[in-house]
């Protein structure tokens, strides 16, 4: 069926011009796949394995966003909880950017290791809980960094990285660690990785 | 009626003309070969010869050179700001956790480049001093506020720094070299977090740009640092804002930005 913009005035015209569009359309067509193709190669198709990587990552980013959800339906109703969530959101949005992995796949391993002190319905338990995530949120970062091949996707690890770490001193500082130097500045954290790269 | 006027030069004048005067032109290029001379630009006096630098090329060893001057800069502005004397004993305490944290930074980072066979550059980023450094600290002996300005500078620095640590995750071409980078800089976002919350308290734990609402703006017309800046890790220049106002107002105000050619440290640089 053709486009009622496009099919009626095409019909009543002469043949010439109808080929002309006609040649039009598939070189506008061609153009296009031309420059599909240019930005799909311009970071290097990603690897099989650098797939699995940002997958995983993607996994460990929607646990996190459900954790708070999870804490806030618990009654930690707070905006900072709110904002992590969304925070952890985007990551998942990033990744899927990158990769074309739908975000819509938590980790259920992360989300379990962590759910006891975020469903806890203790504000201090959310809290040291959640300072223990992000913690092993930027360790996981940082070392998949070393993993991964592709420059661009280690280049948006390493932003999330970034503010994951803010996140920690935040946490460290609102669960009132503030005058306490090493939980605002120090982590000791263990990435969590794929079991393949444990 | 006018008439045209007999041409006073025919056709057969006018080539004939022509081919001598090309004739000409050949001989007198022909006399003229072999005298092209210096292609350099003329000099004036006795001016020594302009020296030029050596080519310096862009590798893993002269980021991490980078990497540790940056350390080293950092060092040198806690230094100054411990020596004016402004600091409370708990804002001395963290100062000094920093100056801890740089100098390991600056070891661990010293430790790679020898790994690789480089020299380290154990002193501030040159660049930096002279085109930051330098009025910052001028700015500071006559500070109207030194508290507020050693502050925005340690803040302005540790962002720097954390910005430089992620940039050169895209530019390293080792991977784990670009996972020892991020390490450090992990920390240099925490400390730029911890002085935002000391400056701010918990009114500065999130900017509110990121829920959709405005930053705040300082006394300077700065926007007020936050410990959460952004959803990402940013590499936007720094603002820096110091200093007393002179007679129309103006106080310094400097960009820093994330280490590029010019302020990269050449393994030719001792």
């Amino acid at each position: 069926m053709t486009h009622p913009a496009v099919g009626d005035a095409a019909t009543t015209e002469g043949s010439t011009r109808r080929k002309v569009l006609g040649a039009g359309l598939i070189g506008a067509a061609l153009a296009l796949t031309a420059t599909r193709s240019a930005v799909a190669t311009s970071g290097g198709a990603l690897s099989e394995a650098d797939l699995a990587l940002l997958g995983f990552d993607q996994g460990f980013e929607l646990a996190a966003r459900d954790l708070y959800d999870a804490a806030i339906a618990g009654g930690a109703d707070d905006p900072l909880m709110e904002t992590l969530s969304e925070q952890h959101e985007a990551y998942a949005q990033a990744i899927a950017g990158l990769t074309g992995i739908p975000a819509n796949q938590r980790n259920d391993d992360v989300f379990d290791e962590f759910s006891a002190g975020f469903s806890s319905g203790s504000l201090g338990d959310v809290l040291q809980t959640a300072y223990d995530l992000e913690a092993t949120a930027a360790a996981t970062q940082v070392e998949l960094i070393a993993e991964l091949v592709d420059l661009d996707s280690a280049k948006l690890l390493a932003s999330i990285a970034a503010i994951e770490a803010r996140h920690m001193t935040v946490l460290a500082d609102v669960k009132g660690d503030g005058a306490d130097l090493d939980a605002l500045l120090l982590s000791t954290a263990l990435p969590n990785l794929p079991k393949d790269n444990a | 009626m006018p008439t045209n006027p007999t041409p006073r030069l025919g056709r057969r004048q006018l080539l004939q003309q022509g081919g001598a005067v090309i004739t000409l032109g050949a001989f007198v290029a022909a006399c003229g070969s072999g005298r092209g001379g210096s292609t350099d630009p003329g000099r004036v006096g006795l001016a020594p010869p302009p020296v030029s630098l050596p080519d310096g090329e862009v590798n893993d060893v002269v980021l991490l050179r980078t990497a540790q001057s940056i350390e080293y800069s950092a060092l040198d502005v806690y230094a100054a700001a411990s020596d004016l004397g402004v600091l409370s004993a708990g804002q001395e305490t963290l100062v000094n956790r920093f100056v801890a944290d740089h100098t390991g930074h600056g070891d661990l980072v010293g430790g790679l480049i020898t790994d690789l066979g480089g020299d380290e550059f154990r002193k501030g980023n040159p660049w930096l001093a002279e085109r930051t450094l330098a009025p910052v600290f001028a700015a500071l002996a006559t500070s109207d506020d030194p508290l507020r300005d050693v502050i925005s500078t340690a803040y302005a620095f540790e962002q720097l720094a954390a910005e430089s640590y992620q940039a050169l995750v895209g530019l390293l071409t080792d991977p784990s070299l670009r996972r020892e980078a991020m390490s450090i800089g992990v920390d240099e976002n925490r400390h730029a977090a911890a002085l935002a919350i000391a400056s701010g308290g918990a009114g500065a734990y999130v900017n509110p740009e990121i829920t959709g609402g405005e930053a705040e703006v300082g006394e300077l017309g700065v926007s007020v640092p936050y410990a959460i800046p952004s959803s990402f890790g940013q590499l936007n220049a720094v603002q820096l804002v110091v200093g007393a106002a002179d007679e129309e107002g103006s106080r310094t105000d400097l960009l820093l930005q994330t280490p590029a050619a010019n302020a990269l440290v050449y393994e030719y640089l001792v």
